[in-house]
């Protein structure tokens, strides 16, 4: 088998030969002297710094519960954080980077964005270098431009969990996927098992992204020649079993995972998953839109008889199996139990912005205005961002000069608690709706709902307010549940209701006498975008 | 395949990904046209608690409405006081957040605009309940 090192002809083709006309970018003459590999790194720097620019201007904003979660996690000894994450649901590859992180640059919200941030700016010289063999120099400009401006990745790069981390191994791994079983070359099949590998060890969606593949990949033994079957069982064997004996020191704790954690705050999804790509995953319908008939327009010619067997047909192919067959898989799975969100689509990033960068290569001055008009939609410093993720900050810094230790701090929600450990002083006791927290750095989801259940709120809450002495103060946070989309699901739903009694409880031991109330907070409530709590402060008579 | 066809292809598939333009509606109300002044006013109370009426009804649970003296809030006593739940609906969802925010309704759960006790009501009576409080 010959390793191809150039794209081939039928991948780069542009329009010369078709009704639209082919564009070339005017460059100053100064730039166009410098030689190719200076004017190429001039352009991927320049798209590095624009990224860096847009995906920090909240990089140092407050976390929310999924991030207190992961620093609470990742701030344990590395050795011990595979057995916690036993209790989480998660693998735990990034918590334990995370760690490593940490020990460097320690756990502030802006140094912990940043392991995200440097994941999502590696993503654009990472997809220029992929794209390059794959599909030509325009094409890789052009997914090294859409990588830069991902407003999937402007929200995840200032985000302290694992997505854009995957988003870059999802590149990594269709990198490898295309140019080691559609161009033949062996090497990248090693690189597609070890990238399946890690996405295995960083986010569950990795077993839906694997079987996309090997589906993929049946598709393509039927409709290719000699040239590509060859070998083409023996090696798709070989890269999932590389995968599957890297995987495998993992599995008794996933097996665990799946039969006791869940994500019973998680509904199945229904069939509002093309809106929700085009939201949050191209930025908007706009882009969607632009994204879809220009890509689609440069793959026109490929479903021709004439090109139906090109490499660039299969590698359209390939991606768009990638991309479509990830998403069935997860939305088949969530209707058994639920895994569905679109921040789980990280998997699907890079081969979604590789497919529409590649068609938008093929179509000229179509494909020209078509990433003008992206550009001009997508570069909005702030505007996939959230400014207000949560307001445990805001309660964190009112009440941190209020709490002694010793006082006890009860959370509403029990997946909260972490979030407000983070943001609260050292030396409290600590306690959710479901009992007593011995550690408040992590959420035990191990049969959480039967646990919350079982659970009564009249016979766990008493005796904890009936054992503080007087003068010891509770500290009662409790969430906001505003409207009703986020309070579906049988966890959330009893968390609304059981939040709702334990404050009952109290209300009654305030009105007794036994309670009195002493501060509230937040006083500035800005909102927030996912979970926002209450807390007010009472102390023992 | 023909070029037409793989346009119309592509122009459907970007309209049904973009799901038809996703820009909110606006609110239905009456042309400025109608507006216009003659003999008659047009005023008209949009009662607080219709949607949630209309629902305990249409799911035949058993439900007194008052309202409360001071602030003439409507308030729905499900099955029998104390032990039903009771849900006060309030202007807008802010009060509601605000009053737990200042510790003064901690025995509530927030459901929109609507503060639904559930007192000492469990399963399926209080399930309807949220169901109704959340009705719009």
């Amino acid at each position: 088998m010959s390793a191809i090192t150039e794209a081939p002809a039928d991948l780069t083709a542009t329009s010369d030969d078709w009704f639209i006309r082919d564009f070339t970018f005017p460059l100053p003459g100064f730039i166009k002297r410098l030689p190719a590999w200076a004017r190429t790194s001039l352009i991927l720097f320049i798209l590095c710094l624009a990224s860096a620019y847009i995906r920090t201007r909240v990089i140092g904003q407050q976390f929310w519960e999924d991030e207190g979660i992961t620093v609470g996690i990742s701030s344990h000894s590395f050795g011990s954080i595979p057995g916690i994450m036993k209790l989480d649901g998660s693998p735990p590859l990034f918590y334990m980077m995370l760690h490593v992180w940490m020990q460097l640059v320690g756990n502030g919200q802006a140094a912990t964005h940043w392991l995200s941030g440097i994941s999502a700016l590696l993503t654009i010289p990472i997809s220029y270098w992929g794209v390059l063999r794959i599909a030509g120099k325009r094409a890789a400009l052009m997914t090294a431009t859409l990588m830069a401006f991902s407003a999937f990745l402007d929200y995840y790069a200032q985000e302290t969990r694992m997505y854009a981390f995957m988003t870059l191994l999802g590149l990594i791994g269709t990198i490898g996927f295309i140019r080691g079983f559609v161009f033949r070359e062996r090497r990248y099949v090693v690189m597609f098992s070890l990238a399946e590998a890690a996405m295995l060890y960083t986010h569950n969606w990795a077993l839906f992204y694997g079987a996309a593949g090997v589906v993929a990949l049946i598709i393509l033994y039927y409709i290719s020649g000699p040239e590509i079957r060859e070998n083409l069982i023996k090696d798709a064997v070989y890269a999932y079993l590389g995968a599957a004996i890297l995987f495998a020191p993992w599995v008794p704790t996933f097996i665990s995972q799946a039969l006791h954690t869940a994500a019973p705050w998680d509904t199945a999804p229904r069939f509002g998953a093309p809106i929700q790509i085009a939201l949050n995953v191209y930025g908007g319908a706009s882009v969607a839109m632009l994204s879809v008939i220009a890509a689609g327009l440069g793959y026109a010619r490929l479903f021709t008889k004439a090109e139906r067997n090109t490499t660039a047909a299969k590698v359209g192919l390939m991606l768009i199996c990638l991309v479509i067959l990830t998403l069935a898989f997860g939305w088949w799975a969530s209707q058994v139990t639920p895994a569905w969100n679109p921040r789980y689509f990280a998997p699907i990033i890079a081969p979604l912005m590789m497919l529409t960068a590649i068609g938008m290569s093929r179509v000229g001055i179509v494909g020209a205005i078509a990433m003008l008009f992206i550009l001009i939609f997508l570069c909005r410093p702030g505007a996939f961002e959230t400014k207000y993720k949560s307001d445990m900050q805001d309660i964190g810094g009112e009440m941190a000069g209020l709490v002694h230790p010793g006082d006890l701090v009860i959370v509403g929600q029990p997946e909260e608690t972490a979030l407000a450990y983070y943001y609260l002083p050292g030396g409290l006791k600590w306690a959710n709706t479901i009992g007593p927290v011995a550690d408040p750095t992590y959420m035990n989801w191990t049969n959480a709902m039967n646990r919350y259940l079982r659970a009564t709120p009249s016979k766990v809450l008493p005796p904890m307010i009936k054992a503080l002495k007087p003068g010891q103060q509770l500290l009662y946070i409790r969430s906001l549940t505003e409207g009703t989309a986020g309070w579906k699901a049988q966890w959330t739903a009893e968390i609304r209701l059981r939040a709702a009694q334990w404050g009952a409880i109290i209300q009654h031991d305030l009105s007794d006498g036994q309670l009195i109330q002493e501060r509230w907070a937040p006083h500035n409530y800005r909102g927030a975008c996912c979970v926002a709590n209450s807390a007010v402060l009472y102390k023992k008579a | 395949m023909s070029l037409v066809k793989v346009t119309v292809f592509c122009g459907l598939t970007a309209l049904l990904i973009s799901a038809c333009g996703i820009q909110s509606k606006p609110e239905a109300g009456t042309s400025l046209a109608a507006l216009k002044k003659s003999g008659n006013w047009y005023g008209r109370v949009d009662n607080a608690a219709l949607h949630q009426v209309r629902c305990l009804k249409t799911d035949k649970v058993k439900f007194r409405l008052h309202y409360t003296a001071k602030q003439h809030l409507p308030v729905i006593q499900i099955g029998t006081a104390p032990k039903g739940p009771e849900m006060v609906i309030y202007p807008t969802g802010g009060i509601v957040q605000g009053l737990q925010i200042m510790g003064e309704e901690q025995g509530g759960e927030i459901i929109n605009q609507v503060l639904l006790y559930p007192n000492q009501t469990t399963g399926k009576l209080l399930k309807k309940a949220e169901a109704c409080a959340a009705a719009s």
